[in-house]
């Protein structure tokens, strides 16, 4: 790739100053995103078509070693990647600041990028057997837990540009007053990714000595505790992020202005000074911490952001019902919603993103996550159906609206295909919000995850979940099959507008 | 908008009616639900257990071999029955792949069940009441159960230990 | 800020009513499976 000008462009559309070293950072780390995404994305389906057990598609050593692999492509490499583009996006474009450091991103990319591979390779060899969790005391090769290492140095320094980027663009004046709402959410992500970050250093750097054969293994629920600091954390960081793609996606949608900046903000701290702690909720049918403690995490710390998120889930929708009444649709309650623009790929996105997260997504995770109602959901299907309607139906669709921006405005080409793009999020959103149900709905009948069989037909006292499960599970395979070309969609009109669509000239 | 920086004093902007009803009842909704679980420990029968000990997965064996040659009643497919009396301390051991022994209790009667694993993280998931707790190696988790509901029960392991982890499923008996 | 009533957000004040219903239905109905299974603590 030539070296970009370090000189600003102006982005006809916005107005906003756009620094050469950001665009490229932007459109590098976007699009190994999407790469992850695809191979993350085919293994879902195969994993899918597997649990509906009727077809049963993989082996049981496959199963298990490409669902390790599908957690780490997915929530660790798609979303990381896209949230380093939403970073630097937030920083330098928002602000129409020059990404300060670049060099300093370009490592971010480097570590990422070498780190994912290292561990992708590692599993796909067969080293590395022990799920995105990787529990002690199984055991994976200590080049895994490098590449996690190094994948998540890489990510720090992602976030140590954003905020360098943001100081400059203080001080040396090129952006005055508050920073705007979507930067504030960035910055949010940001700082919990730091506090997430160091948990995964702290979790994964003595499991690596470990596996190295160089210190003995840590306390299994120190593992898990400390872990699960790196873990859910790190989905706080997704829906920060998410959170504000959903802000700019009103924005750029219908022009939607905060109903309240305070509100808001405010959210966004909480969600700061609560979530990095509230990790118990993982350990809630485990021993070694009291019932008191483990009521206190997840009552005091964890419900108050989940304050945030109710909070959120109506000052959007306020916030873009407002701006379409102002445009005139003033009729009813609803006529404004009748008249938004569902043709619009970012905002059909943005909609169903709500939908998936707030109903499927977030009222799942409270209730599972409720000290006593933990013991009828821990390790079944409910909790992966719950993280699927989180992460898949909420903060990957949004990042799938917000791309249908990014294409045009940062990588200045139009959108490939618009007729699919139309319906792409339909077919994600819907497709992966049928997959969900179904898969708590069965869930809730004590299907386990992570399995294979879920009779156990080889073993001496099967099981027989009966015909109402089987039936769950099928609608769920329907479910992946329908997310899945919404997925492939993506991927395809993502890469086609790279490579053929018409550039836009400034 | 949100990609433009808000104008000073947006801090004393008051609130729209709406936002303010919504965040009063959502704060409301959310002291409700931290306050219900420790009501649920005082009015309710199912909630977690504070009762656990550290253990080493030799010593856990010891205990239960020993518990399994003093209550052993029957075998199952390789797997020793053993029947407890009722308000005694009971015991199952996870393994790869295979829970032990198996259980033959009294409806209604209270137990102190004693779990743990002797290698790797497993789940003991009793099917069809769907309840389930976490088998740890190195901790042994007691859990004062009463069964309330008679009939034959499965063990199936919910947490991923290893290739076979699907086929690790055992069983208890509730008479 | 203006306080027009057609620029009230009505509409997404009874969206987040039935999100709050669905919230409350779903939380008491789990509440109500546990209650149905063996006593533990």
């Amino acid at each position: 790739m030539a070296a970009k000008s370090e000189k600003f462009r102006t982005c006809p559309t916005t107005g906003f100053k756009i620094h050469g070293p950001a665009e490229t950072l932007i459109q590098i780390n976007a699009v190994t995103a999407i790469v992850f995404l695809l191979v993350g994305g085919i293994i879902g389906l195969a994993l899918a078509l597997t649990r509906w057990q009727a077809i049963h598609l993989l082996n049981d050593t496959l199963f298990y070693r490409l669902l390790s692999l599908h957690g780490i492509a997915m929530l660790v490499a798609w979303i990381i990647f896209f949230e380093m583009a939403i970073l630097y996006f937030a920083s330098a474009v928002v602000l129409s600041a020059r990404l300060a450091v670049p060099w300093l991103g370009w490592l971010q990319y480097l570590l990422m990028l070498v780190g994912g591979a290292i561990v992708a390779v590692q599993i796909l060899l067969g080293n590395a057997d022990v799920m995105f969790t990787s529990y002690v005391p199984l055991q994976a090769h200590h080049l895994y837990y490098l590449g996690i290492i190094l994948f998540a140095v890489g990510a720090i320094l992602g976030c140590v540009v954003f905020f360098a980027t943001v100081v400059a663009a203080k001080t040396e004046g090129a952006h005055t007053g508050y920073l705007p709402l979507v930067t504030f959410g960035a910055a949010a992500a940001a700082i919990i990714a730091i506090g997430t970050l160091s948990h995964g250093a702290i979790v994964f750097i003595p499991t690596w000595l470990w596996a190295a054969g160089l210190v003995p293994m840590m306390d299994v629920e120190v593992y898990r505790l400390i872990f699960w600091g790196f873990g859910h954390s790190s989905q706080q960081i997704n829906v920060c992020a998410m959170v504000a793609v959903w802000y700019l996606l009103g924005t750029l949608t219908v022009g939607s202005v905060p109903l309240n900046e305070k509100v808001c903000r405010s959210a966004f701290v909480l969600y700061i000074l609560f979530i990095n702690i509230a990790s118990e909720h993982h350990l809630l049918v485990d021993p070694g911490l009291s019932a008191a403690h483990k009521t206190w995490n997840t009552g005091y710390f964890m419900h108050l952001a989940v304050l945030a998120s109710m909070i959120h889930a109506f000052s959007i929708p306020a916030a873009v019902e407002v701006a379409l009444r102002k445009k005139g649709y003033t009729k009813g309650a609803f006529e404004w919603l009748k008249k938004a623009p569902w043709g619009n790929p970012g905002w059909s996105a943005l909609v169903l993103s709500l939908i998936g997260f707030g109903f499927l997504g977030g009222i799942t995770g409270v209730v599972y996550g409720t000290e006593q109602i933990n013991i009828i959901a821990h390790n079944n299907l409910r909790i992966p159906g719950h993280f699927h309607a989180t992460v898949v139906c909420g903060t990957t669709l949004a990042f799938m609206g917000i791309t249908y921006y990014v294409l045009p405005l940062i990588f200045r080409r139009e959108v490939a295909f618009p007729q699919l793009a139309k319906i792409q999020p339909y077919l994600f959103g819907i497709g992966m919000m049928v997959f969900s149900t179904a898969m708590m709905f069965a869930g809730g009948f004590g299907v386990s995850r992570r399995s294979w069989d879920m009779n156990g037909v080889e073993s001496a006292f099967a099981v027989d979940f009966g015909p109402v499960v089987d039936i769950a599970l099928a609608i769920m395979g329907i479910g992946a099959l329908v997310g899945a070309i919404g997925g492939a969609l993506y991927c395809v009109i993502a890469v086609a507008t790279l490579l053929i669509g018409k550039k836009i000239n400034a | 908008m949100s990609v433009t920086a808000p104008q000073p004093g947006f801090f004393d902007q008051p609130l729209h009616k709406e936002e303010k009803i919504w965040i009063a009842l959502a704060f409301v909704w959310c002291i409700f639900i931290t306050v219900a679980m420790p009501w649920w420990h005082i009015a309710g029968n199912q909630n977690s257990s504070s009762e656990f000990y550290k253990i080493s997965g030799e010593h856990f064996s010891t205990i239960v071999d020993d518990f399994i040659a003093k209550n052993k009643t029957g075998e199952e497919a390789g797997i020793p029955v053993v029947s407890p009396p009722p308000g005694s301390d009971i015991f199952l051991r996870g393994q790869q792949w295979a829970w032990d022994p198996i259980l033959d209790l009294k409806v209604n009667e209270t137990y102190r069940l004693h779990l743990s694993s002797i290698d790797v993280l497993h789940g003991m998931s009793i099917h069809p009441i769907n309840m389930n707790f976490e088998a740890v190696p190195g901790w042994d988790y007691v859990l004062t159960i009463t069964p309330t509901t008679s009939g034959d029960f499965r063990i199936i392991c919910n947490e991923f230990c290893g290739v076979d982890h699907h086929n690790m499923i055992g069983k208890i008996i509730v008479k | 800020m203006s306080e027009n009533p057609d620029l009230a957000p009505k509409g997404s004040f009874i969206l987040i009513m039935v999100f709050f219903a669905s919230f409350v239905l779903f939380y008491l109905l789990n509440w109500k499976q546990l209650a149905a299974i063996w006593h533990v603590g």
